[in-house]
């Protein structure tokens, strides 16, 4: 910073030519050090010095000059040390360590590009990162400059103090690269000024350096075994994970990377990301959910530093649930889910919540149209602990009563999320995250109904380490889901329905590096999963309401697993995982019994059995197994494929169309099995120019078991009897995934397009339960064709574009053929189930970032975000619906968001 | 209740896209799937049995789209056949009166006039009685007072399960301002001349027959007992049609459990507030199909029930003690004078043949806006025929 000062004040002193300047002088040395030296010289001629003592070294120096300039003189005596001068004001000489200070900026005009080039002032920036400091090596000197110089060092392992071999040493913008030898010792030809160097290698978290190089010189780096990740570089090596990943199917989302996306009101969201890139679709425009390579909405885990959230969406998908300034990535395991990972058939979106900064008080905030949200990190022992919280609220309430729609004068909706992330690091061996979540939505629809619902979560991740090779995790975790609705009227039948979910689980998670070749995870975890699927009471006095109460449902889910990650050579290597569940039913419960042969129905009940408290009344176990394996074919071009299998003990029961909060999940049961799901992918990746761009082709086949359906004409709400309602067949899905990616450069972003279809079956000897003749049919979320465009465009280094365009495939719908008069009364004919499909779906978003200014002093870092959300107006259906009005069929068509929304954001971060 | 959170559910989906819009629009028939429905309820009845049939037609369209020509043959495996002639368009009544008797498998088999044959097979339905109807003072979900129709069975057996109800309804109507006179137009040119003579149609006591159309079903499987209290029927105290005397027959079919499921899901597909979004909608196997094309759908159930049913009667005031009925029309009086001394014409002859208005009585108010020597009402107020049948059905008991 100082160095930056001074260079704005050569520019305006720099004209001044100094007189004393070619004054001879005749001076000598014995066994002074510098400090000496100019004493000696300032008592000798009338020059002053500026340094700082620190940069001078103590070594003793002995010389004689005799009528040389002051300009010799120093640059003889300097010639050695990393320090360089300036004279100004013709009596000031300022000392510099390695920057030349630049007389003027416009100086070197006339000279050659080249030299331009190599004369450049290296502005260094203030580094927030403290993690990457900024090492200069060599000295800046003016003229007989070598465009390149040679950087050696050796890169050791921060735990062993071992050399470490094969890490990868890259300057990448650059593309300039190097891979140590078995002595840890690399070698690089890094351009003179400032780089930035990587250390990659699987296992210990890369690390990056910012040089400044003046002169060949060496640097020794340090590097952390991954166990100790330091959350803001976990980022920058996935981008090699590309094609080095062994667990095919994984993707990974930085917060970082997300900023410059148009926003959809004003929120950054890590989960409407996701859905831009291939394999993950949205359920749709206002929808909850998201669809994951063919599979159903509620086969996806979502953990929030490892609990359970059953419902990631505020305002019927709007938002996400999760705050984007207190997270720090976002792992989407789409292919293979790693072994420690169950409960869940189609993937895993693992959501980790940023460590709080243990030394520094900082700060986020956003203030949008439609929410704000504020984050703090705030250090409670220095270095050792500190806590993260998060508050987001919307104030939409302002909005709809803004709005002219007069049935909407009385309609409220709301929603906050607040969080809490505790850290502490004991010592070197033991460190205790615990992390607390509420979510909390609240709509009240034309005055007399009010929805309310919310996830409230916490965890305890206890992480223990207990030699060089082992290391393990004990988790506590625990969720609730629960949604309320309140119907509040004058007449006589207000009432209150609640639904909730809670499950409290534990995990214990053990890590082994056994060898160069094998490492272990294992583990055990179970749950406990306890249901009340509906309790309707009345909520006054007046009300004549029967209260009805659905029986509470409990299940236990368990399971050990192992996986070996098995390094065969450098090309090849394998992860290995095998988990056996086990889901036990448990009572206290009623469980009701069909006669064989015949329709699930009410009808064909044989029997009702009483199961008493914690008795066991159903087990469902398997063995699961999660293979993937990766090939280099050299080193940018890698090949994956993996198999799985996976099961799946609880079912979310949805209305036909889209999920909503309203939505309740369903344990598995004597009649209800667990839904089973095979996968089988293969992968082509391919990184161009160290990572600048990513290709990747990947393909999969998914078949499943089990699959829930429903009946037509079925009905959840308050039926205790869910099972004559559903149906459960085989599914099947398949599909191509492109993506090409572009990391890095003014332009960046990312197109991809998946080709997938998905299909489910459902068929039985009885007309009631088959569907389509029993034949394979599309589901509610086959779309075929989506394609994707993220674009960002750096216009200045504080303007940026971006955009982003979006195509589906129209979702399948039943819809009605014709209608006939039965016993006098009009009905509607269906056609066969998602027959046809509403209009396809595409929309363009277009965003502006504006950084705010790079001054060196401010009190905080802010850009404003100004985006239109479908800047094309397109008015995409989100549903196509059919209601009988005075006896004759309507049907409407609804849409969110049918014009551009336009919406600024203010973030700020301190 | 589960009315009521649809009716919740579909201001949520109206909520949901608040932010954009939700537009009619217009149903474009994309596909049109020409079937045939069948309405066929053999019972165990002695009567000529009615089989309806039709085809579905396009969503846009209302026109009821009759099945003309078929051939329809209703066996049993007894050897007995019972044809059936078509009435109507559409409706095929069977030639002589049956009915079906347990344990036979009928068959129904038609023969549509472009070549294809349809069947089912069923087999009568087991017995039941009802034990009485009852009558019951509530409130409705909006708070408003009426009376429910109770239907209470048993069924020591436990085997018949499955209800289906129909009702007709038959209510008396007696004008408030009824009189047995009427007036004769005696001369209609000057001098005019009108006279009170006795009426020369019966129009004190009128009946009028409604029947249900809605989708009335229960089942008792699920309860400990075949004991069925079923509510029928509600009605408002301010119904018109019990304001004097109201008569109830109740018919009880006993359902297969497919049948009661094939209604079941038919109504709940089409509840009057219905948002098809919270049911899944699809089409609803019957269990008739084509001989020609297995995968051919076919609309309908064809039912072989045994029926039970009961009458109720009961008066205003045995439901409603001390309470005024309501009658659907205010009655104002009017007097038209005989002669206008103004324009020469005559208000009340006019009156008289615009046959709006029917003879009270003599004039006797002495209210001055009420000039005429005679009381006339709206006829509505003073002719049951306006509102019914003077016939009264063969069942009436007062």
């Amino acid at each position: 910073m100082k160095k930056c000062i001074l260079l704005v004040l050569c520019v305006f002193t720099l004209q001044i030519q100094s007189q004393n300047k070619e004054d001879l002088i005749s001076i000598s040395f014995t066994e002074n050090t510098l400090k000496e030296v100019f004493t000696l010289l300032e008592n000798k001629t009338s020059f002053q010095f500026f340094y700082i003592d620190s940069w001078l070294e103590d070594d003793k120096l002995t010389k004689e000059f005799k009528n040389k300039n002051i300009e010799f003189i120093l640059k003889d005596i300097l010639r050695k040390t990393s320090l360089n001068f300036t004279i100004i004001d013709a009596k000031k000489i300022i000392l510099t360590k390695g920057n030349l200070i630049h007389k003027t900026l416009y100086e070197e005009k006339n000279e050659l590009i080249v030299e331009e080039d190599l004369e450049r002032p290296i502005y260094i920036e203030n580094v927030v990162d403290e993690n990457n400091e900024t090492i200069i090596i060599g000295k800046q000197t003016v003229g007989n400059k070598k465009k390149s110089y040679t950087i050696k060092g050796i890169v050791k392992n921060k735990q062993t103090k071992n050399p470490v071999e094969g890490v990868v040493v890259l300057e990448r913008n650059k593309k300039i690269s190097s891979t140590t030898d078995s002595k840890g010792v690399f070698s690089l030809e890094l351009p003179y000024g400032k780089n930035t160097i990587e250390t990659l290698l699987l296992g210990f978290t890369p690390s990056s350096k910012n040089l400044i190089v003046f002169g060949d010189g060496s640097i020794n780096i340090t590097i952390n075994e991954e166990s100790e990740m330091l959350d803001e570089l976990v980022i920058k090596t996935k981008k090699e994970s590309n094609v080095k990943e062994v667990i095919s199917g994984i993707t990974q989302i930085n917060i970082e990377e997300i900023k410059n996306i148009p926003q959809v009101l004003g929120e950054r969201d890590i989960l409407k990301v996701a859905t831009t890139l291939p394999g993950i679709k949205s359920a749709g425009e206002g929808a909850e959910g998201v669809n994951v390579r063919g599979g159903k909405v509620d086969q996806n885990l979502f953990l929030l530093d490892e609990s359970v959230m059953y419902n990631p969406a505020h305002f019927l998908g709007l938002f996400s649930a999760i705050n984007p300034f207190t997270t720090s990535d976002l792992k989407v395991y789409k292919g293979n889910i790693p072994a420690e990972f169950g409960g869940r058939i189609s993937s895993v979106f693992d959501i980790e919540t940023k460590d709080a900064d243990t030394e520094k008080f900082k700060g986020e905030a956003s203030i949008g149209v439609v929410t704000s949200n504020v984050s703090l990190e705030i250090p409670i022992v220095k270095k050792k602990s500190g806590l993260l919280v998060g508050f987001r609220s919307t104030y939409s309430n302002w909005v709809l009563k803004s709005l002219n729609d007069k049935s909407l004068n009385n309609s409220s909706a709301s929603f906050f999320d607040v969080i809490a992330k505790y850290n502490h690091q004991f010592n070197e061996k033991n460190r205790l995250k615990i992390t607390a979540y509420h979510s909390n939505d609240d709509f009240r629809i034309a005055s007399d109904t009010t929805n309310t619902y919310g996830n409230t979560l916490a965890s305890i991740n206890w992480s223990h380490k207990f030699n060089d090779k082992n290391h393990g995790n004990l988790i506590l975790s625990s969720s609730n889901y629960a949604f309320n609705i309140n119907y509040n009227s004058i007449g006589n039948n207000n009432f209150d329905l609640k639904y909730t979910i809670n499950e409290i689980g534990a995990k214990l998670k053990m890590h082994y590096s056994h060898s160069k070749k094998h490492s272990f995870d294992y583990g055990i975890s179970s749950k406990l999963y306890n249901v009340s699927p509906g309790r309707l009471s009345p909520s006054d006095n007046n009300s004549i309401i029967t209260p009805i109460t659905i029986e509470d449902e409990r299940g236990l889910e368990s399971a050990v697993f192992i996986s070996d990650n098995f390094t065969v050579n450098k090309k090849l290597s394998f992860n290995l995982g095998l988990r056996y569940s086990v889901y036990l039913g448990l009572g206290e419960s009623t469980q009701r019994y069909y006669a064989d042969n015949s329709p699930t129905t009410d009808a064909n009940l044989i029997n009702s059995e009483q199961f008493k408290n914690n008795e066991v009344y159903q087990t469902y176990q398997g063995l699961e197994y999660r293979f993937s394996g990766r090939y280099f074919l050299n080193p940018e071009l890698s090949l994956k494929a993996s198999l799985n299998r996976s099961f799946q003990f609880i079912h979310r029961l949805s209305n036909n169309t889209t999920a909503s909060p309203t939505d309740a999940w369903k344990l598995s049961d004597v009649n209800i099995k667990p839904q089973e799901g095979i996968q089988v992918s293969l992968g082509i990746f391919k990184n161009i120019n160290v990572n600048e761009y990513e290709l990747s082709i990947e393909s999969y086949y998914k078949d499943y078991k089990n699959v829930l359906d429903y009946k037509v004409g079925a009905e959840f709400l308050l039926n205790e009897r869910i099972e004559t309602q559903v149906l459960q067949g085989p599914g099947k899905s398949y599909g191509i995934e492109f993506l090409a990616k572009k990391n890095v450069g003014r332009l960046n972003g990312w197109i991809g397009y998946s080709y997938s279809r998905s299909f489910i079956k459902l068929d039985s000897p009885f007309d009631e339960e088959r569907v389509n003749n029993g034949e394979f049919f599309p589901t509610n979320f086959d779309k075929p064709h989506d394609f994707n465009l993220i674009a960002n465009y750096k216009l200045t280094k504080r303007f940026s574009l971006s955009s982003n365009f979006t195509y589906q495939t129209g979702r399948p719908i039943t819809y009605p053929t014709g209608k006939y008069i039965y016993q006098g009364n009009e009905y509607v004919l269906y056609s066969d189930r998602n027959q046809y499909r509403i209009p396809d779906y595409f929309r363009l978003d277009i965003g502006l970032n504006i950084e705010g200014n790079h001054k060196i002093k401010k009190f905080a870092h802010s850009f404003w975000n100004i985006s239109v959300y479908n800047i094309l107006g397109r008015n995409n259906p989100f549903a196509v619906f059919f209601a009988t009005e005075n006896g004759t069929v309507k049907a409407y068509q609804s849409s969110i968001f049918s014009t551009p929304i336009p919406t600024i954001t203010y973030n700020f971060k301190f | 209740m589960m009315k009521l959170l649809k009716k919740h559910l579909i201001k949520f989906l109206f909520l949901v896209t608040f932010l954009g819009c939700v537009e009619p629009i217009a149903i474009e028939t994309i596909s049109y799937d020409n079937f045939l429905v069948v309405e066929a309820t053999i019972t165990n009845e002695l009567k000529k049995h009615t089989i309806k049939l039709s085809r579905t037609f396009e969503i846009d369209k209302t026109d009821f789209n009759a099945e003309t020509g078929a051939q329809i043959i209703v066996s049993d495996n007894q050897n007995n056949t019972y044809s059936f002639s078509e009435t109507l368009p559409g409706t095929y009544v069977s030639d002589l009166n049956f009915k079906a008797i347990p344990n036979l498998e009928y068959t129904l088999k038609i023969a549509t006039n472009n070549g294809k044959v349809y069947t089912s097979k069923q087999k009568l339905t087991v017995n039941s009685t009802i034990e009485e109807l009852t009558t019951k003072v509530e409130t409705s979900t909006e708070g408003d007072q009426g009376v429910s129709i109770i239907v209470h069975s048993f069924n020591p057996n436990n085997n018949s399960n499955y209800y289906r109800y129909t009702f007709e309804e038959t209510y008396k109507i007696s004008p408030p301002f009824w009189s047995d006179s009427e007036l004769r137009v005696v001369s209609d040119t000057r001098p005019y001349e009108v006279e009170v003579v006795q009426r020369t149609v019966d129009n004190e006591n009128c009946y009028k027959t409604l029947f249900s159309n809605q989708i009335l079903i229960t089942e008792t499987k699920s309860l400990s007992e075949d004991r069925v209290n079923f509510p029928i029927r509600f009605i408002l105290n301010s119904d018109f049609i019990i304001s004097k005397r109201y008569s109830i027959l109740v018919k009880q079919h006993v359902l297969t459990a497919a049948s009661y499921n094939y209604y079941e899901t038919l109504k709940k597909l089409s509840g009057s507030d219905n948002v098809f979004a919270q049911v899944q909608p699809g089409f609803i196997n019957g269990n008739i199909t084509s001989d020609t094309d297995v995968n051919e759908k076919v609309i309908g159930f064809f039912d072989v029930v045994s029926v039970a049913e009961k009458r109720l009667f009961f008066n205003y005031e045995d439901v409603f003690p001390n309470q005024t009925s309501y009658f659907p029309s205010t009655c104002d009086f009017v007097a038209p004078i005989l002669s206008d001394p103004f324009s020469g014409e005559s208000p009340l002859i006019d009156l008289i043949k615009d046959n709006t208005h029917t003879y009270y009585k003599e004039n006797d108010t002495g209210q001055s806006h009420l000039e005429g020597r005679y009381l006339l009402v709206p006829k509505i107020c003073g002719d049951c025929t306006v509102l019914g049948s003077n016939i009264k059905p063969s069942f009436w008991i007062d």
